[in-house]
């Protein structure tokens, strides 16, 4: 049997009865390595361990840290004032607060799962009160929150720039500016839904300047983290890895320090979840590793490559494909390991055809953070929808409607890279 | 077996914080020494958060066997009824167990030739280093039968 079906059908045979990925991904690989004698079986071991040994990865539990430590300092309560005083003041004044707090929160915590949880906690049960449509409220706080792997920091990057051999740096500077499009597009269509359902304004008139510096006094603190990290990498200070623990200390300063609001078992348990799913991710990784080695073995990303340049040579139809096949991913899969499995094999193709390896990174984020709110696996939608106890068949025509903002960002991005490429080019133009 | 898996976790809980807590302090100490004390960068500390990282990474499976944190699609199992969902799950379980058995036997492999290797900054035998392997192999192996032997109660439970 050729080695490459053997490898691909045993993986997906795995995957489909529930085995972990990452266990899918090894062992498909070992039954290939055993049956053939010209791979060395310790090449095994050594490139998993090559994969984890690498200092770029470690900014990832730092990214989940920043953001669930400023949580335990009750932010998201910090950041109203300064949304209201942005926004309370439109026609469905609340949901665009809660996509600015998102937008905010985002910039501080790398995951977008905590923002999930934080956001439907504090926003959805408000939202109903004031006379929202149920399903309206829950999506929207879905769609906020899968900014946070978006908007720098972002743990998708991270783990994107290390399988691709890329700048971190770079990548989640690219993000920063179609994140913000994302939230603010998503802001003109929720706009639009309180125009139609005449939802209420959260206060008559704009609150003014003073409101805005108040918001602002209190957003400070918390702001110090993008702050840090955005600041930290443009400015060369540090590396992402050492800018994700500046920041992380910073956050620990501020809630045990100035907030007083984070007890001592708290911070271990906080701590010990960051460590422990970092292990899960890294896990992946290093398996995922041999599965990637055998796939350049038998040169599977060549051939990949020239059976894709034979049917086109556009780099723009390669980037809508790549859309395509994580949008589908996402509906299915997590985003982690989809991104390590499939990173490998689309690398070439890009480089062959010239796309820009930022560019097609930001976009590979992006397709996957809009997957967090496809179903039946997109994870935003279930934790919002858990938190809040509404069925989650309910909340899908509005889903599907303000997916669209996000969707018309990640396309146009994919027809302008200048969207994604600008920002770093006039920031970090080494890097770019 | 259920109270020893737990009383494991608690302890894990602990060891990682403290992974956490001396990365955060190796790294922060790593630029306040490059910046605010202007001398010349530890090499050592880069590699040291490294090593720490594998650490926490290698012993840490075995909490993502505990939890079923391990990224899956659990789609087919709860499909399949009680009785062959249990099945299924204790097949997967098993093709987890056979991973972790190989990353054992290859890590005490691994970490033997480690013996003959020093790390290029800090000059500590790889051996430290490498070692997580085949250790954090059997923690996760540890919480791996525990599950099973719960699955099969599933199993014979769903009989009755």
């Amino acid at each position: 049997m050729n080695p490459v079906l053997l490898l691909f059908l045993s993986f997906s045979v795995l995957i489909s009865i529930g085995a972990p990925i990452s266990v899918s991904l090894g062992l498909s690989s070992l039954v290939v390595m055993v049956l053939d004698p010209n791979i060395p079986m310790w090449i095994a071991i050594q490139r998993s361990y090559n994969a984890v040994d690498n200092f770029v990865l470690l900014a990832i539990p730092f990214f989940i840290l920043s953001g669930s430590i400023m949580n335990e300092g009750g932010i998201t309560q910090r950041l109203i004032k300064l949304a209201m005083a942005l926004v309370g003041h439109i026609k469905g004044g609340l949901a665009h607060v809660t996509v600015v707090v998102g937008m905010i929160f985002a910039g501080i915590s790398g995951s977008s799962t905590a923002e999930a949880a934080a956001l439907s906690t504090v926003f959805i049960p408000p939202m109903w009160e004031r006379g929202y449509r149920k399903n309206f409220a829950v999506a929207i706080t879905a769609c906020a929150s899968s900014l946070g792997v978006i908007i720098p920091p972002s743990i998708l990057v991270v783990i994107y720039a290390a399988v691709a051999s890329i700048s971190v740096g770079a990548l989640l500077i690219a993000q920063a500016l179609p994140g913000i499009l994302m939230g603010l597009s998503l802001i003109v269509f929720s706009y639009g839904i309180a125009l139609v359902y005449n939802y209420p304004k959260e206060s008559e008139r704009w609150l003014g300047l003073r409101a805005l510096l108040e918001g602002l006094k209190e957003a400070i603190l918390p702001a110090g983290v993008p702050i840090i990290i955005v600041g930290g990498i443009v400015g060369g200070v540090f590396t992402a890895t050492e800018a994700a623990v500046i920041a992380t200390a910073y956050a620990l300063l501020i809630t045990m320090g100035v907030y007083r609001s984070l007890r001592f078992e708290r911070l271990v348990k906080i701590f010990a979840e960051a460590g422990h799913l970092t292990a899960v991710i890294l896990f992946c990784v290093a398996t995922a590793s041999i599965f990637g080695w055998l796939l350049a073995f038998y040169r599977v990303p060549d051939q990949l490559t020239r059976w894709f340049l034979h049917y086109s040579s556009s780099p723009t139809v390669f980037v809508l494909l790549v859309i395509v096949l994580f949008s589908a991913l996402g509906t299915f899969m997590d985003a982690v390991p989809a991104i390590i499995v499939f990173t490998p094999m689309i690398l070439p193709i890009g480089k062959a055809l010239g796309v820009h390896p930022i560019h097609l990174g930001a976009i590979v984020v992006m397709t996957m953070a809009m997957g967090l709110l496809t179903l039946p696996y997109g994870l935003c939608v279930l934790i919002a929808c858990a938190i809040s106890k509404f069925p989650v068949s309910k909340v899908l025509g509005v889903l599907y409607f303000l997916m669209i903002p996000i969707f018309i960002i990640i396309l146009l991005s994919a027809f302008f890279p200048e969207i994604v490429l600008i920002v770093p080019r006039l920031l970090v133009p080494k890097w770019v | 077996m259920k109270k020893l898996v737990d009383r494991m976790e608690r302890i894990q809980v602990w060891i990682t914080f403290g992974f956490v807590a001396a990365l955060t302090v190796c790294v922060t100490m790593q630029v306040f020494v490059r910046y605010v004390l202007q001398k010349p960068l530890f090499l050592w500390s880069e590699e040291m958060a490294r090593f720490l990282l594998i650490w926490m990474v290698f012993l840490g499976i075995g909490v993502g066997v505990k939890n079923d944190a391990h990224f899956a699609m659990d789609v087919l199992p709860p499909l399949l009824g009680k009785r062959w969902g249990a099945a299924v799950r204790l097949f997967n379980d098993l093709c987890m167990g056979v991973i972790l058995v190989l990353l054992l036997l290859a890590g005490i492999r691994f970490t033997y030739f480690g013996l003959f290797q020093n790390s290029p900054n800090m000059e500590v035998l790889m051996f430290w280093v490498f070692a997580s392997i085949p250790l954090g192999a059997i923690v996760a192996l540890a919480y791996l039968v525990e599950r099973m032997q719960s699955r099969v109660h599933d199993m014979r439970g769903a009989d009755q």
